[in-house]
């Protein structure tokens, strides 16, 4: 457990030393969420209608963007083959480092939604339940991206490649994202149901994506 | 073995064992290419016969439908191309899984093989699909259910088709691929069911097995899907065969070049 | 015979580059492996490392004395443990942005052994010997990125002492190490035989120490296929 500590703490390190990641995700998600806007006309009332939407589009893009660094680095420094040899399960090795990219783009992109709202007219209600949502929601996108990201490790157009292998994969949370998002105003009774399911996608991806993450990095190593 | 095998009786196999030979069995690149040469000629002759019955009672013995009028006819293209387009992913996943466990070639083979038809009659079912919504909906594309499981479905071709090509080494590359299909084949189910949750379906649910489909429709349908299904298995043999061919004449020119290196090595060899 | 070598062959691409490859290495014994560039020196190292599968053939470590197992069965011939082995590729594994300490740091929690000394018991002291063995102790504070080839060099090779393993694989040690850092390398491998650790090497430039064992490979060219069909 010691190692797998290690590592999550020196991967929180290193995003928050080197900061380019974090930073791009959040200017993208920002000027992206501006420039909706100015596309479709400054109607009040439109922006309000899809900002559930249009928030969680966003929310998506802007993290894809972010993943091929999960692993990339550490391949090109000789990191990852050496981890290869320390006491922790290649498993665990994508768990810990699929956590660090939750924790340093995941929670940072889900604690600006409130001011992405701002932008986009979303009803004061629904700022509370978006952020929770996205708390909620975003893992799950960390994990499925860790598999893209180790799939597609060490290839010349990988971080082009990779969002057109992921982003299916990211439907089933975009809807219950937004259908909680949404449900929460009209009281509809899918508010529960769709945080549950939210969350259900979360644990499940948490729980099986190691797997496929682990062998993708033993192909990609040897 | 030895000649005292008639004497000691043969050991009872577990059910795994029976399976691994009969994959290493049905699996051997050699077989494969005498039975598919069998095989290919009646499963050409199908699928042609079929389309020509299928099309023809389609057009001219089944009564014209009131409400839809001659749209209906499209039916008869697009279904069964949404029933292959899955049947064929199934097919990759059950590859993909093949070649992980068994290591087998073949099954990559066939994974590879596969992919671009599943992709051209994903392709074909999207474009049926939106010409025969048009009268209904009218407009070319409703984001209902059906239509957009099979866009994902299309997407996870195109995907699988990408990521083969984007890797050199091709032991590699199908490794890799075989797990993205695996992930596919898990998520699609939770895609479709997340869609199919978020919207009250617009387009016609299930017919066939809702037994809707008057006898009228039915009989050219499941023709036109045997034909479908025959078709499908006569080109998947066939770009396999190519495949086999193509690597078998990769590694023959390989092993030309190092034969004239050989000879270079050794001078006076003459 | 701790670890034994059988029949192995390693593929490259489609080339046989390994063929047939036999040995076997006691306690405290060492290999050097030359041989012209692009020979497979490279190849094998990774694959006793466990990276690259072997083509046909077996690398066996057996951690107790065992009779010699049954290659042909698969019965008793484990691969090499993970964590019995201290890898130094071509290339370093250090992160840039870190410093020397922070990179030592963490593998010594990667790895979870405190101690690389006997005498030594908390895992701070056994860092400033380590970082004293590679003369890396003015260096401790500034980010590994700022390092000369020979210090980032040096730096991965003090991965060596964090934790204790039986099995060395060296590809290249002492490329862009100055005389004097060579020599500490040198002395370094010479206590793990003495303390009965087994050291693979391929290098050019010598190493200083008297090797057990040597093999010279030569290029072949022989196409192979894991995809044979």
């Amino acid at each position: 457990m010691s190692a797998f500590y290690a590592l999550l703490k020196r991967d929180i390190l290193l995003s928050l030393r080197e900061g380019g990641t974090i930073g791009i995700a959040l200017g993208f998600n920002l000027i992206v969420v501006s420039i909706l806007p100015l596309g479709l006309g400054p109607d009040m009332n439109l922006l309000n209608q899809i900002a559930p939407g249009a928030l969680w589009v966003t929310l998506l893009l802007s993290l894809l963007l972010s993943l091929d660094r999960i692993f990339l680095n550490d391949y090109e420094e000789g990191t990852l083959e050496l981890m290869v040899h320390g006491p922790l399960p290649l498993e665990m090795v994508g768990v810990a480092k699929a956590l660090a990219h939750w924790l340093t783009v995941g929670v940072p992109l889900s604690l600006m939604t409130p001011v992405m709202g701002l932008l986009m007219n979303l009803s004061p209600e629904q700022f509370g339940i978006l952020t929770l949502a996205a708390l909620i929601g975003t893992p799950a996108l960390s994990f499925i991206g860790a598999i893209g990201a180790a799939l597609t490790l060490g290839l010349k157009r990988g971080g082009l490649l990779l969002p057109l292998l992921i982003l299916p994969f990211f439907i089933p949370t975009l809807i219950f994202g937004v259908s909680a998002t949404t449900g929460f105003l009209f009281a509809s009774g899918n508010f529960e149901s769709s945080l549950a399911l939210l969350a259900a996608i979360t644990l499940s991806a948490i729980a099986l994506a190691p797997f496929p993450i682990a062998w993708a990095l033993r192909f990609n190593l040897s | 073995m030895t000649d005292n095998s008639n004497t000691t009786a043969p050991q009872p196999l577990s059910i795994w064992q029976k399976l691994n030979e009969w994959v290493n069995a049905v699996a051997n690149p050699g077989q494969f290419l005498k039975y598919s040469s069998v095989i290919l000629p009646w499963l050409g002759g199908l699928a042609v016969l079929g389309l020509i019955t299928g099309l023809y009672w389609a057009f001219f013995i089944t009564p014209v439908e009131e409400e839809m009028g001659k749209t209906v006819l499209i039916m008869f293209v697009h279904v069964p191309a949404a029933w292959i387009s899955q049947m064929c992913y199934v097919l990759i996943a059950a590859s993909s899984f093949g070649l992980l466990v068994w290591r087998h070639p073949l099954a990559d083979v066939s994974a590879k093989a596969a992919a671009p038809i599943g992709a051209i009659i994903t392709f074909l079912c999207l474009v049926t699909g939106s010409l025969w919504g048009r009268p209904d909906w009218g407009t070319y594309w409703q984001w209902d259910l059906r239509m957009t499981s099979v866009l994902v479905l299309f997407f996870l071709y195109i995907g699988l088709i990408t990521l083969r090509n984007a890797i050199d080494e091709e032991v590699q590359a199908g490794k890799v691929t075989a797990i993205l299909a695996l992930v596919g084949v898990v998520l699609l189910p939770v895609i479709k069911w997340s869609v199919e949750w978020q919207q009250s379906a617009l387009h016609q649910k299930a017919g066939i097995i809702r037994g809707e489909v008057s006898v009228d429709y039915l009989i050219p349908l499941l023709i036109m899907a045997l034909s479908y299904t025959a078709l499908f298995f006569y080109l998947h043999m066939k770009a396999m065969r190519a495949e086999i061919y193509r690597r078998r004449t990769v590694a023959q020119q390989r092993r030309l070049a190092y034969n004239a290196l050989k000879d270079e090595q050794q001078p006076n060899s003459e | 015979m701790p670890l034994i070598i059988k029949k192995l062959s390693l593929r490259r691409g489609s080339r046989l580059l390994i063929k047939d490859l036999s040995i076997s290495l006691d306690k405290g014994q060492s290999l050097l492996l030359t041989g012209p560039n692009g020979v497979g020196k490279t190849t094998l190292i990774r694959a006793i490392a466990g990276f690259i599968p072997p083509h046909s053939g077996h690398i066996t470590y057996l951690s107790t004395p065992q009779p010699e197992p049954d290659f042909e069965n698969h019965n008793g011939a484990p691969p090499p443990e993970p964590e019995l082995i201290h890898y130094i590729g071509h290339k370093n594994g250090l992160r840039t942005s870190l410093t020397v300490l922070e990179n030592l740091e963490f593998w010594q929690g990667f790895y979870g052994t405190a101690s690389s000394n006997t005498e030594t018991n908390t895992a701070e002291t056994a860092l400033k010997v380590v970082m004293k063995t590679f003369s890396l102790t003015t260096l401790m504070d500034i980010p590994a990125g700022y390092l000369s080839a020979g210090q980032k060099r040096r730096l991965g090779l003090a991965r060596l002492l964090l934790s204790k393993r039986p099995l060395w694989l060296l590809d290249e040690p002492t490329v862009s190490l100055d005389r004097l850092s060579a020599e500490l390398l040198a002395k370094t491998a010479e206590e793990h035989l003495k303390q009965g650790g087994i050291l693979i090497a391929a290098t050019h430039i010598p190493l200083g120490i008297p090797f057990t064992k040597e093999i010279e490979l030569s290029p072949n060219y022989e196409p192979a296929y894991a995809d044979q069909i």
